[in-house]
């Protein structure tokens, strides 16, 4: 399966996006209330277009990601600083090929950018019992009680989730 | 083809509300884009309710009503429900749904709302046919510049409203 | 046949995106943080 991931840097894409995450909104396991999911989901495109669709072999799209960077406390000025809004491969397709793929191409496309991110932030459900893999790359920062359960927050700096994405090319089969 | 309404409710009613949105913006108009779609649902949903339309279980519209004052403002206790916007697909589209939806609107919320007093929305001044249908059971009380062009506010009593239904 | 004209509410255009995400953003940023009730 050739997988190839695309900017959302038209309309065109954005929709796909839009779609894509609307379409598997429950799988999506965003615990939050709708309203408040779908201003996460929607930021990335109102901002600066920072997001991204993973496409397979035939135009289908099946994943998407996407960030805004700054945050709230900071009145969004802490620009070296993103939050990942979502990050989310449809069942099938989570192979581990295509979760590598993502990684490599948010970390080569924020070297390219004028000021690259230095550290990513993003929010598990604690109960999705993904923290043996996500620890590889991120450090959990924190665990918040909130409304909806239990809320992992991991920090993910720029340099690790390089030199892991390095480590893992060395070590995958082409 | 059966045709019902359902207000949103779940998640999933709400993702269906939005997709339908985002794929069917061009019948707002040609020029709406995507972020004026998103920014619209964003800035609307929490102070209004999402009535939709299917047939088969499949999305075909839905009509977006709150409750306001006479500033068209949010205002849970206000005594004016106001038509936020409706979209439909032309296929569907008909007098009968159109009755059908008011119908489905007032029964649902003259339950739960018994303060409302007036029904209130706007329609684009050059709509011959769409004036000619709103002044049938409503008066226009004033005019206001619309993103489109010029457009006249129609008001309607509850009470009003629902005889000429019954009517109908 | 009946149009179903919608009616929608002005949306600001340009940089005015922006700040409206954003003001909605910094409000419900806190449900990330907040403790449960």
């Amino acid at each position: 399966m050739d997988y190839y991931i695309q900017t959302c840097s038209t309309e065109m894409y954005m929709e796909r996006y839009m779609t894509l995450v609307l379409e598997h909104y429950e799988q999506l396991n965003l615990p939050y209330t709708f309203p408040i999911a779908l201003s996460f989901l929607s930021s990335p495109l109102l901002l600066h277009k920072e997001a991204f669709v993973c496409f397979a072999g035939d135009d289908q799209t099946v994943g998407a990601f996407s960030y805004i960077r700054g945050t709230a406390d900071e009145q969004y000025e802490n620009t070296h600083v993103a939050q990942i809004q979502i990050a989310f491969i449809q069942e099938e397709h989570r192979c581990g090929r295509l979760f590598y793929e993502g990684l490599r191409y948010l970390a080569e496309h924020n070297a390219m950018e004028k000021e690259p991110i230095r550290e990513f932030r993003f929010w598990v459900p604690s109960r999705l019992g993904l923290q043996r893999l996500l620890g590889r790359f991120a450090a959990l920062a924190h665990t918040w009680e909130t409304e909806h359960g239990l809320l992992d927050e991991y920090h993910m700096s720029a340099a690790i989730l390089e030199s892991y994405v390095q480590r893992v090319r060395r070590t995958v089969a082409s | 083809m059966a045709i019902r309404f359902t207000w949103c409710r779940s998640d999933a009613d709400y993702a269906r509300y939005v997709l339908y949105y985002i794929r069917n913006r061009h019948l707002f108009s040609d020029k709406m884009n995507l972020l004026d779609a998103l920014t619209d649902v964003l800035t609307s949903i929490q102070d209004t309710r999402i009535l939709l339309i299917l047939a088969e279980d499949e999305v075909i519209g839905w009509g977006q009503f709150g409750v306001v004052d006479e500033a068209y403002r949010p205002d849970a206790g206000g005594t004016i429900m106001f038509m936020h916007s409706t979209i439909v697909d032309p296929a569907h589209r008909s007098n009968g749904l159109f009755l059908r939806g008011f119908r489905e609107l007032l029964i649902s919320v003259g339950e739960e709302l018994p303060q409302l007093r007036e029904f209130h929305f706007f329609a684009q001044r050059d709509n011959a046919y769409l004036n000619r249908l709103y002044s049938k059971f409503a008066r226009v009380v004033g005019q206001r510049e619309g993103m489109h062009g010029e457009e006249n506010i129609y008001a309607t009593g509850i009470d009003e409203l629902k005889q000429y239904l019954r009517l109908a | 046949m009946y149009p179903a004209q919608p009616q929608i509410k002005e949306t600001k255009k340009g940089s005015g995106f922006g700040k409206i995400i954003l003001n909605i953003l910094s409000a419900n940023e806190q449900v990330r943080t907040s403790a449960a009730k």
